[in-house]
């Protein structure tokens, strides 16, 4: 079967004879005839009729709202399809950023101690001078006891303890207690530890 | 510029789909609104009018956007995809059928005691209903095609992507089926009809 023309099937699809032009007209005359032409014409406006339809019941679509929460309710979005503005993605940015000094530093509160010992209290002064002062002693005289340089070795704890206000301690021996352990406790002639000064 | 703030109010099909696949439920919704009438008619159409397997099928097209959104391409036209796929779920249910349906009722029709001479006087109704049971007693294809242009209003290339055929086959297809309603609703649709 020969296919309608373009022409003639958008002419039918869209204008009654009546409103054809002349040239329309002359290849009506040539494809089909007036007469066909008027007749197909009705059967596509009874196609056009039956756009009038029962339509679709509510619950369709309730059901089908219905399905599609429970469907995206338990999948799990993938990163990359989720866009944010870019004022989202900034407060979001600065909310981390306050929340890691947070953790950093902790709260106000727990920035001052529980207990504040003053620097001035006389008492308190006195008594960890002496705690450190006696624990030095003990620990450095059993360390010299067990780590008495031999004979004709280089008495070293001596020669680094010549300048030292040795009137206030007892010779520096050769040990193991790290540099700013002994620093710490015993000083230096230039900086004597203010524990060891008080004592 | 009134146009261009038109189309940004109004999402497209295509925009629509993109935001389904994200999980948008009222995409969704504008979506449905839609489409679901007119897929219900063309179901209906293509399915012996009953109502109930349009609801069913309706049903069904839509699940398939619901459970698998992805397989639409946002870079492809979505009326053209959406009808394709109707397409598919009607060829299925002929298959599973295994027969054709309804090509007898017209025939009925025309050999009901009815005078011929009473028939142009038919009221609104019953005319309707001759040209529905003419539509049914054409051939799936042929009716498909039909109803994809005269009664949805869509293009011969947009029916030729949907049908998955050449713009021929479709003009083919609506020439054949404008004859053969033309037979068999002369009755019907004459000048004092």
């Amino acid at each position: 079967m020969e296919p309608l023309t373009n022409n003639i099937e958008a002419l039918l699809a869209t204008k009654d004879y009546e409103e054809l032009t002349k040239a329309e007209r002359d290849q009506v005359a040539q494809s089909c005839g007036q007469q066909e032409y008027e007749q197909l014409r009705q059967v596509v406006l009874s196609g056009k009729s039956l756009r009038e339809a029962p339509t679709p019941p509510t619950s369709l679509k309730a059901n089908l709202m219905r399905a599609f929460r429970q469907k995206h309710q338990r999948r799990n979005i993938p990163l990359h399809t989720i866009t944010l503005p870019f004022w989202q993605a900034a407060a979001i940015a600065a909310c981390m950023v306050l929340m890691g000094q947070f953790v950093r530093f902790g709260p106000v509160y727990a920035q001052t101690p529980a207990i504040v010992w003053e620097a001035n209290d006389s008492i308190w002064f006195k008594k960890v001078t002496q705690i450190v002062a006696d624990t030095a002693l003990a620990v450095f005289t059993a360390d010299d006891q067990l780590k008495a340089p031999k004979e004709g070795e280089a008495n070293i704890a001596a020669t680094a303890t010549a300048q030292l206000p040795t009137e206030k301690m007892l010779p520096q021996p050769v040990s193991d207690t790290p540099g700013w352990a002994r620093r710490s406790a015993l000083g230096t002639v230039e900086n004597t530890p203010l524990l060891l000064m008080m004592h | 510029m009134p146009d261009q703030k038109q189309s940004k109010a109004i999402p497209t099909d295509e925009q629509l789909m993109q935001r389904i696949q994200q999980g948008q439920e009222s995409a969704f919704n504008a979506l449905y609104d839609r489409y679901s009438q007119r897929m219900y008619r063309y179901f209906y159409r293509m399915l012996g009018q009953s109502a109930e397997m349009a609801h069913d099928f309706t049903q069904e097209l839509f699940l398939k956007i619901i459970e698998q959104p992805e397989a639409f391409d946002t870079g492809r036209r979505f009326s053209t995809w959406f009808y394709a796929v109707a397409g598919n779920l009607v060829k299925n249910e002929y298959r599973r059928k295994a027969k054709q349906p309804l090509q007898a009722s017209l025939h009925d029709a025309n050999h009901t005691p009815v005078s011929m001479a009473v028939l142009p006087d038919l009221d609104a109704e019953v005319r309707k209903t001759y040209i529905e049971k003419a539509v049914q007693s054409l051939r799936p294809h042929h009716r498909e095609c039909f109803l994809l242009r005269y009664q949805e209003g869509l293009t011969v290339q947009e029916i030729s992507e949907i049908m998955d055929c050449p713009p021929g086959t479709v003009k083919s297809r609506l020439h054949y089926s404008l004859k053969k309603l033309n037979e068999l609703l002369s009755c019907v649709l004459g000048p004092n009809a």
